[in-house]
């Protein structure tokens, strides 16, 4: 298995354990998608988490604002785990894309087995939707 | 009275010349309006533009007080431009890009110029622009205008094929 094929301890996984790590990979599957794909739609149902591999993916927000997300391993649809569990915004592939995707089910049956895990993901969460709040903002 | 000749006697070829003449001076003039139609709206284009040029002016220039309290302009070695490497077919695309958001306006939506490339037939897009954000040419605006893109202008393009060279 190359080291592309697994998740590797950096951008979103930065600050887990190598144990954590593998229990994530555990759940996670891999995907592709093409130049042009529409990956979720703003305000529809959350139901993966992704890891961003390769690629850029676009975040549009309904307001229009957008940024890209490029940097290897990086996190899009936080939504997945916080309620309502709608994604926020939509996340269009500017290149071909290569992601490793976590089911909602399975990230929180991961959550209710190991506290440690689920406190560490919520932290990393959290971060991220802080980082991005300027985007959602409406003015 | 029927027929031709009751025609002539009402004037009848008359108003039919007289309305046909009308008729047709609409269209002509019509037809003038609509071939000026592009230059009007450069026109207007240009006229729009020096008009927010002229506020962007006003809105920079600054106050006495202000003035006063300007740090001494620090002596810097002088600015070199950053250079961009492009192909002939991405900076054609840059060149489109350019030409949508000139109509969209500054900051522009990423989004909304894909929408526009895409409408207009611009091969590959989303990847063309990823390039063009990747080197650099259109950046993220600042402050409120987070998730806004303004296009660099103190960079040079420079055209390489291909390979590179």
């Amino acid at each position: 298995m190359s080291s592309n094929d697994r998740l590797q301890r950096k951008g979103f996984l930065a600050n887990f354990t190598e144990p954590e790590v593998e229990t994530l990979m555990s759940i996670a599957t891999k995907s592709s998608w093409r130049e042009g794909e529409t990956l979720f739609r703003a305000r529809a149902a959350a139901t993966h988490l992704y890891i961003l591999r390769t690629g850029t993916i676009l975040l549009v927000y309904p307001n229009g604002r957008s940024f890209p997300v490029r940097n290897g391993y990086q996190a899009i649809g936080w939504s997945t785990l916080v309620s309502p569990y709608h994604y926020t915004a939509t996340g269009l592939c500017l290149t071909d894309v290569a992601l490793f995707q976590l089911s909602r089910g399975d990230l929180f049956d991961l959550l209710r087995m190991d506290a440690g895990l689920g406190h560490r993901l919520m932290n990393e969460i959290a971060r991220l939707m802080h980082e991005r709040k300027p985007y959602r903002s409406r003015k | 009275m029927y027929g031709l000749k009751a025609i002539s006697a009402g004037n009848g070829w008359l108003i039919t010349v007289a309305g046909a003449g009308i008729v047709f001076s609409g269209l002509l003039m019509l037809a003038g309006i609509l071939s000026c139609m592009e230059r009007l709206l450069r026109f207007y284009d240009r006229q729009m533009e020096a008009l927010s040029q002229m506020r962007r002016k006003w809105r920079r220039k600054p106050r006495p007080r202000e003035r006063v309290a300007e740090p001494p302009i620090a002596q810097s070695e002088p600015a070199t431009a950053a250079v961009v490497r492009l192909t002939e077919e991405e900076r054609q695309t840059a060149y489109y890009f350019q030409w949508i958001t000139k109509r969209l306006g500054e900051p522009f939506s990423l989004p909304l110029l894909l929408e526009h490339a895409e409408k207009r037939g611009i091969a590959r897009p989303h990847s063309r622009l990823d390039h063009l954000l990747r080197v650099g040419l259109i950046v993220e605006a600042e402050g409120d205008a987070r998730g806004f893109y303004v296009w660099r202008s103190d960079l040079n393009i420079f055209c390489v094929d291909e390979r590179g060279q």
